[in-house]
């Protein structure tokens, strides 16, 4: 590779350069904006430490990105919480008490206070974006557990659920439960939001 | 043995799981028959296609190259000074 084929590194030029956009990517994937700003501050001060690592095959952007998507990941793995095991009972998994009665002769049939009501969520031709980022961060935001940290994975990163499992030590079955799980929670909350 | 008719929680999952994974034949009729009759879970099948859509949007507006959130300028000092100190070492 010749020397104007190789990128060398700016740490003095990084705030300017990148610090909007690390922490606009770990916000859309943390949701607390504090601790995005703390891990944008990590990604900085590991990357001086590893810049001799840096072989310049990739651009300096890519390289910090790689560095924050790692720390991202390690705070999922944090937040990770024992509920997670009892999705492995497939029956008492799907029925999420929150939207589905789970006893009685309406047993597995929507609760009325949780049911869809329209076919649309929302007239998505009518809302701006700026207006749709607010309510789809914060109805992320509001998810409880580890399920944004599967619905970001999937959706957003577009991972596939062989990484998910490797990354947040799960299995395939709790990804598509997390999924439905996540699902039922932001369509719900985007509904109501909405109107 | 007759099979069980599944109920809406059932059927929500296999919506779920059809957009990731593909379905198995029992869990695909199983599915078809349930929509046929419940008009809610129609609703909800059309609803989790658009909330696709729209996560599709969000994520050509606010990613990649569009910074929709930004640091306050209280932050972004904070982070020069960390990084001029780490420099100056």
């Amino acid at each position: 590779m010749s020397s104007e084929d190789k990128h060398i590194l700016q740490p003095s030029s990084w705030v300017d350069k990148y610090a909007d956009y690390l922490f606009n990517f770990a916000v859309v994937r943390i949701s607390d904006p504090e601790q995005a700003a703390d891990l944008v501050q990590d990604t900085f001060l590991s990357a001086l430490k590893a810049k001799n690592s840096f072989q310049g095959k990739s651009s300096e952007k890519t390289w910090l990105t790689s560095i924050l998507k790692r720390k991202i990941i390690d705070s999922y793995r944090k937040r990770k919480s024992t509920k997670e095991s009892s999705l492995d009972d497939y029956e008492q998994s799907i029925n999420d008490s929150k939207f589905f009665n789970n006893d009685g002769p309406f047993k597995g049939h929507w609760k009325d206070e949780s049911k869809p009501h329209s076919n649309s969520l929302m007239p998505e031709g009518e809302i701006e974006n700026s207006e749709l980022r607010e309510i789809i961060e914060k109805c992320i935001s509001l998810l409880p557990e580890n399920l944004g940290a599967v619905f970001i994975m999937k959706m957003i990163d577009d991972a596939s659920s062989e990484e998910i499992c490797k990354e947040l030590d799960i299995t395939a079955s709790n990804v598509w439960v997390m999924m439905h799980r996540a699902r039922l929670r932001l369509r719900s909350c985007i509904e109501t939001n909405w109107r | 043995m007759a099979k069980k008719m599944i109920a809406c929680d059932e059927a929500g999952f296999l919506i779920s799981k059809s957009r990731d994974a593909k379905l198995t034949f029992r869990e695909k009729m199983g599915l078809k028959i349930h929509l046929m009759t419940c008009h809610l879970c129609r609703k909800y099948e059309k609803q989790i296609i658009q909330l696709n859509k729209l996560i599709g949007r969000y994520k050509e507006q606010c990613t990649h190259e569009n910074c929709c959130q930004t640091l306050d300028d209280k932050a972004r000092q904070d982070l020069l000074h960390l990084l001029q100190n780490e420099l100056d070492k």
